[in-house]
């Protein structure tokens, strides 16, 4: 058909709007990524970490987990342990920092530490041993005995550490090391600890940090009387025992309810939309404002376009074509610029995308283990084809319906004006 | 002359600046943003006197002997002309329905609180300071910067020294405490309203009253309020002992006074960027393990984190601009295109190319020019309602957009020469055209 081949006379002009409904769509791409992108994430990764409830203070925003603790840990967990739905796996763990005297570099510094109790934290997804072994000891024979006889055995201290990767780097320690840990900066008792493995975690990225028995950190912090803890994960059998777990919680038979709050991986995931939502407002100003000026232009260009082929529409209207023939012809020019445009836009869009992941992974040192900012997923290519065929419908419609209103006999008279 | 009649193309003209005038209006107000919040925490960094600080790197305190450490560094007038220890934590605070009538207490015990009877509970940051100490680090207008939030004061405490530690953490409880407005409005705290803490393990375990309240910036009713419900600030040694920083026993060792921070104001005959970074190495030699944080670094770090912000901000506004001139270097296009007739008389006539090709230019600098301008309307009523609408979803009173004529002209000049750089390709097309040719045909 002519029409389809008018592009080509003209083909500066035409590649000039491809390249701007590309730009649009470019854009459109990644500001709908951005949002998705977090909320796919945070997804991923609460799942890989594999809890389905947390244990945290009471009244305390499950985004500021690790920022405040809970004392009578142990109670807690027995207490929940002993409900009618009792989880099937579940890690107590303490948040805090200790001094790290790396002999060799005559250096001390604070690092975060996660005690942990190694047998239970196993069933959860948040460390990966990535060199070396998971703790020798996998049980935390300093607070079993603690809390079984109130007496500190320091004897018992297994003095096993797994460190992170970025931590091994940068202190050029490996498995076998030994690093000397303390409470103080200076003046306190030093233990030494071995490395018997190197994590990555996936919440800290490339972040420095340490892994040790729970027992031991809250020893070597003086927390252990009160046994104070940052959060407990549970991972229940089945959605139903999660929701009823919470009910469970909510009522007078958990006495703890007045020291922690339990919330599950939805509540987290609730707090964390609460933000993107922002993010989808701000970007839903940014693709109207660019459809509009999209839409604006097109319909500009296509007017201009149509005004210059009106002896060939009416010569044609004049031979016999019907109205709505024109307009599908015209639709068609209008939606062969948009298809080309968004083709090149969305596979532009995609690159952006993967290369603006790579660059904030690299630079962004706290950003989780394989948080991706940006996702293009299905949904958001079908929703940018959809926002390009409303550009290519919504410029073409204007120009087509007035052309083909166009009397014939007044367009063959004279030149188009 | 071709610029001389623009009124053939009026509509076309029209709606082309229209789109400019959206995509100008687009970028200043992104812009208005980024650089808004820069200039926030710039502005409210710079104008504190809180030279230095020296912190643990977390929220867990690690500094001991804060109030003695704070007081050698006070006395060390050469350097230094004012110190404090600070503490900050996260903890909860219970609020009474009606005035019980109970004086300040460090240990209550559950048969002297209104168990049930309280108008709500929230987890609040916690600042613990030496008042006497912290005076000295207010700005003229009662402002206290602590961490990264401005605290407006509309009094002080009662007590300006620390009894509670001088008599180790024995006696002198002062149960004085300050609390953010907004908080003292949503439970209807008045001076000398009672105020309970809750301890890690649920209980009430002391009570305070309050001797005054404070403005804050980043506190509100909005996001801010659901990720912590307020700020209240007490006498350091009373926080140390509620939070169990007061004294810590255990196998590492006994620690004592423990603090997350100490804020520094340098003298100012010693306040040259050289003298700080002396000052700040002998600082880390003292305080090992520890961070030693300058006015200058917190700067760099503000600009750092504000980057990406920006670059955001400035990436997503310019390619709006782009897709706008990429369709106005498409209609300038169509526009060589049908005036080739007039172009190709007027170089017959002798108008050289370069001529014609600055009347391109031109024709499409004027509707850049005037989108630019017409565009500073939807920039600045973009950038006011930006503003009031992140004011109402956090719920602070911070300034979040920043509008000045550098903005505009920077803007201004990236549009003008962005669209000289677009206005190349017409312009090339209109100067190549061929008399001679444009003659035969």
């Amino acid at each position: 058909m002519f029409l389809l081949t008018h592009p080509r006379r003209n083909p500066l002009r035409w590649s000039l709007v491809i390249f701007a409904i590309a730009s649009s769509i470019i854009l459109t791409t990644m500001m709908i990524s951005l949002s998705a992108g977090i909320r796919e994430s945070s997804d991923r990764t609460l799942d890989r970490i594999g809890a389905d409830v947390y244990v945290v203070p009471k009244d305390l925003n499950p985004l500021l987990i690790n920022l405040q603790r809970f004392d009578q840990g142990g109670s807690i967990l027995d207490a929940i342990r002993s409900s009618p739905y009792p989880p099937i796996h579940f890690s107590p763990r303490s948040y805090d920092t200790l001094f790290i005297n790396s002999t060799d570099l005559n250096k001390i510094s604070e690092i975060s530490v996660y005690g942990v109790v190694p047998e239970m934290e196993e069933n959860f997804g948040q460390f990966e041993v990535i060199s070396g072994q998971w703790f020798n000891t996998d049980n935390d024979p300093v607070r079993e005995e603690y809390r079984s006889t109130g007496i500190v055995r320091e004897d018992l201290f297994t003095l096993e550490v797994i460190i992170s990767s970025q931590l091994s780097r940068n202190l050029g320690v490996d498995v076998g090391d030994t690093i000397l840990l303390s409470s103080r900066i200076q003046g306190g008792d030093e233990f030494s600890y071995r490395i018997d493995g190197i994590y990555s975690d996936m919440l800290a990225g490339h972040g420095e940090g340490i892994l040790i028995h729970l027992g031991e950190l809250q020893m070597i912090k003086g927390t252990h009387i009160q046994d104070t803890l940052t959060e407990i994960l549970l991972k229940m059998d089945g959605r139903d025992d999660v929701e009823q777990l919470i009910q469970w919680s909510e009522s007078d038979q958990f006495i703890f309810g007045g020291v922690v709050d339990l919330h599950t991986r939805g509540d987290i995931l609730g707090e964390l939309y609460g933000f993107t939502s922002l993010i989808d407002g701000f970007s839903a100003i940014v693709i109207t404002i660019s459809i509009l000026v999209s839409l604006t232009f097109l319909t500009v260009i296509l007017m201009i376009s149509i005004k210059g082929m009106g002896k060939e529409l009416a010569m044609l209207r004049a031979i016999g074509f019907s109205r709505w023939s024109l307009m599908f012809h015209l639709f068609q020019e209008s939606f062969l610029n948009t298809f080309l445009g968004g083709i090149i836009g969305l596979i532009f869009g995609v690159m952006v995308v993967k290369a603006l992941n790579s660059l904030l992974s690299e630079t962004m040192e706290q950003l989780p283990t394989g948080f991706e900012l940006f996702s293009v997923d299905v949904v958001t290519l079908l929703f940018v084809i959809m926002i390009f065929t409303v550009i290519s419908t919504g410029a073409g419609m204007v120009p087509a319906l007035i052309s083909s209103l166009k009397d014939p006999s007044e367009a063959m008279r004279g030149e188009s004006r | 002359m071709i610029i001389l009649k623009p009124h053939r193309r009026v509509w076309r003209n029209a709606l082309s600046m229209f789109s400019i005038a959206i995509s100008f209006g687009m970028l200043l107000s992104l812009i208005s943003v980024a650089w808004g919040l820069g200039e926030a925490a710039e502005d409210r960094s710079k104008g504190q006197p809180r030279d230095m600080v020296i912190s643990s790197l977390g929220i867990v305190p690690t500094i001991e002997n804060s109030h003695i450490r704070s007081q050698e560094l006070k006395n060390d007038e050469g350097n230094f002309s004012a110190a404090m220890p600070v503490l900050t934590m996260l903890g909860r605070l219970a609020f009474p329905k009606e005035d019980a009538g109970l004086t300040p207490s460090m240990d209550l015990s559950m048969e002297d609180t209104p168990q049930g009877d309280l108008e709500g509970s929230e987890t609040v940051g916690l600042v613990g300071l030496v008042p006497d100490l912290a005076k000295d680090f207010m700005g003229e207008d009662d402002t206290l910067f602590i961490r990264t939030e401005l605290l407006k004061m509309n009094g002080w405490f009662n007590v300006g020294s620390d009894p509670f530690y001088e008599s180790d953490y024995k006696q002198g409880w002062t149960g004085e405490i300050i609390v953010d407005q907004e908080m003292a409005k949503r439970y209807d705290l008045d001076i000398g309203s009672p105020v309970y803490y809750i301890n890690s393990s649920g209980k009430i375990s002391a009570s305070f009253v309050l001797v005054s309240t404070f403005d804050t910036f980043l506190m509100g009713e909005g996001l801010s309020s659901d990720i912590i419900g307020g700020i209240a600030m007490i006498h350091l040694a009373e926080l140390q002992y509620l939070t169990n920083n007061h004294i810590i026993s255990g196998p590492g060792g006994e620690r004592r006074d423990l603090s997350t921070a100490i804020y520094l104001d340098i003298q100012n005959e010693r306040s040259d960027a050289s003298t700080q970074k002396e000052i700040a190495i002998d600082l880390e030699r003292s305080f090992p393990g520890l961070q030693v944080t300058t006015k200058e670094r917190r700067l760099y770090r503000i600009e750092d984190e504000i980057l990406i912000l920006k670059s955001f901000s400035i990436g997503v506004g310019a390619t709006t601009v782009m897709i706008g001139l990429f369709f106005l270097s498409s209609v300038m296009l169509i526009g060589v295109e049908e005036r080739r007739k007039d172009i190709g008389i007027l170089r017959a006539m002798g108008i050289s190319r370069l001529s014609i090709f600055q009347w391109i230019l031109s024709e499409t600098l004027i509707i850049a020019i005037l989108g630019s301008v017409v565009g500073l309307i939807p920039g600045y009523v973009g950038s006011h309602y930006l503003d009031i609408y992140l004011r109402g979803l956090y719920g602070v009173e911070l300034e979040f957009t920043y509008m000045s004529p550098t903005i505009i002209v920077i803007c201004f000049c990236f549009l003008i020469v962005t669209a000289l750089i677009f206005s190349l390709i017409p312009g090339y097309r209109a100067a190549s055209v061929d008399p001679v040719k444009f003659m035969r045909e």
